[in-house]
């Protein structure tokens, strides 16, 4: 048995002052550890166009390893380019993933591009930084991973690990896009990558995660864990239509592993819901799990998906 | 070598296409029987709900001579892709190679964009009834862009040789705006 204890929140975009293109925001947040701070990347939005419309870019917060509490410096500038005119990424680089190699560090992130009969589509590249993950630099003017037969569209939510030799990419598919009055809506499923460099990448064409809610429920921020012999998965999962306010807003979940194909979903077991009252009371999401000095801590996205930032749960009891 | 031009041999204008297409005869593929030679080609249609256009697959059968129409496609020969897939506003062009009893369709799927009017992939679609109807093999394309292969990827031309299959394809490089 575990639990989640909520420390509060942790960072808080609307803070930051002096950054054009970050206005509000702080989603999905994904951390890289270092000898006295952690950096903490995440995603952000400027203010919308006058057409009402975002791009999102990807940035970090490095917090006191000491006091994760203090900001120790938030980047001056995006972790990376938005793509040129008809590439994937044109419209936002959301969410990034990191992860060391060697000397540098990696990042597999979402790029969005616009489209007419739905909103966006969404694919996953990969850049390189060889300065401690201060910036990068994409390895191609194209998606790693991309679309195939069965996963046709909004390829999203990319989670970079590494187990033993190989590298292990979560990421997210979409099902169909479901029309919700005038409004097409996404729905996704979790889905799994193999490779043994990284860049050259095996589907394994399967959905990982039962779903729970509805057929249609839409799944998220599969990020995978070690402990304790076992493979532990936190996600995050929604309804299909009015998701946007509490009642069928995102929430946690909990899935179980011993070979990273076969998994066993247990919700129930996640630890975590919305609080009652508060900057999460509506709504969690986007769940990554980082252990530190002894501790394993758990950021998250409170209401409407990190507008207002993120913050930490630390872990009660152990992961079995 | 030389070629020796026959003259136009079909026009779409001249004859009732499936799918409420009007005009364009594009691509022509040819797949050729006993005693015939069906040849595909992309049509257009108008989608009614904004003026856009629509790429839809057909074919005519002509005599060997080619000089007579001997049958045109009556109904759709591929469901264009659903709502956000990488063919929901056309197939523009289709290769077909016979595979077994099938007749294998590698199409050029596109669908709109926002700030550049097009992205497109390769989807397959097989037949089993000599290639008047195919089937969709699933939502998403077989062939889609890559690292360095960043847009556009489409126009698959497949060749089996020595049981291996092979494909021609384009991508784009990138897109400039002249304005």
């Amino acid at each position: 048995m575990f639990r989640w204890r909520k420390l509060g929140k942790v960072f808080t975009p609307q803070d930051i002052v002096g950054r054009s293109w970050l206005k509000e925001f702080a989603q999905a947040p994904a951390t890289l550890v270092f000898d006295d701070f952690v950096r903490v990347y995440f995603s952000c939005r400027p203010p919308a166009d006058a057409n009402g419309q975002y791009v999102s870019y990807s940035a970090y917060v490095d917090l006191d390893r000491a006091d994760l509490f203090s900001v120790r410096r938030v980047a001056e500038r995006p972790i990376l380019d938005l793509g040129g005119v008809g590439e994937f990424d044109e419209f936002g680089t959301y969410p990034v993933s990191v992860i060391r190699d060697g000397g540098q560090a990696r990042a597999y992130y979402a790029g969005w591009t616009r489209c007419e009969s739905v909103p966006f589509n969404v694919a996953i590249g990969v850049a390189t930084s060889i300065d401690q993950g201060e910036t990068f630099t994409k390895c191609g003017n194209g998606p790693v991973l991309s679309y195939s037969p069965d996963e046709p569209f909004v390829l999203s939510g990319p989670k970079i690990r590494r187990f033993g030799e190989a590298w292990y990419l979560w990421y997210i598919a979409g099902r169909k896009w479901k029309m919700v009055g005038e409004r097409a809506e996404p729905v996704y499923k979790i889905r799994m990558a193999r490779s043994l460099d990284g860049i050259h990448w095996n589907k394994v064409n399967k959905d990982l995660i039962a779903s729970r809610v509805e057929e249609d429920e839409a799944q998220a921020s599969p990020d995978v864990f070690y402990a304790n012999g076992k493979y532990h998965m936190f996600f995050c999962y929604r309804y299909s239509i009015d998701y946007r306010g509490k009642n069928n807003g995102y929430r946690i979940g909990y899935a179980s592993s011993t070979d990273l194909i076969e998994w066993t979903r247990e919700d129930a077991k996640a630890g975590i819901d919305v609080s009652a009252e508060g900057w999460d009371a509506e709504m969690i999401s986007y769940p990554h799990v980082f252990e530190l000095d002894g501790v394993t801590y758990m950021a998250y996205l409170g209401d409407q998906v990190g507008r207002y930032g993120f913050g930490l749960a630390a872990l009660e009891g152990t992961l079995d | 070598m030389k070629w020796t031009k026959l003259g136009k041999i079909f026009d779409p204008t001249q004859h009732r296409l499936p799918n409420d297409c009007v005009q364009f005869a594009q691509a022509p593929q040819a797949l050729v029987f006993s005693d015939f030679v069906r040849i595909y080609f992309s049509t257009r249609a108008v989608d009614k709900s904004n003026g856009k256009y629509l790429s839809h697959i057909a074919f005519v059968d002509m005599r060997k001579d080619f000089r007579h129409v001997i049958g045109i496609s009556d109904k759709a020969v591929i469901p264009l892709g659903g709502l956000g897939c990488f063919d929901e506003h056309g197939i523009f062009p289709m290769s077909v190679v016979r595979h077994g009893d099938t007749i294998l369709g590698y199409t050029c799927g596109w669908s709109r964009r926002v700030s550049v009017s097009v992205e497109t992939g390769v989807g397959l679609a097989i037949s089993r009834d000599d290639g008047r109807t195919f089937q969709r093999i699933a939502d998403g394309p077989v062939l889609t862009a890559s690292l360095h292969e960043p847009c556009l990827v489409g126009d698959g031309f497949v060749k089996i040789i020595g049981g291996v299959f092979h494909m021609w394809y384009i991508f784009g490089t990138g897109w400039k705006r002249f304005s």
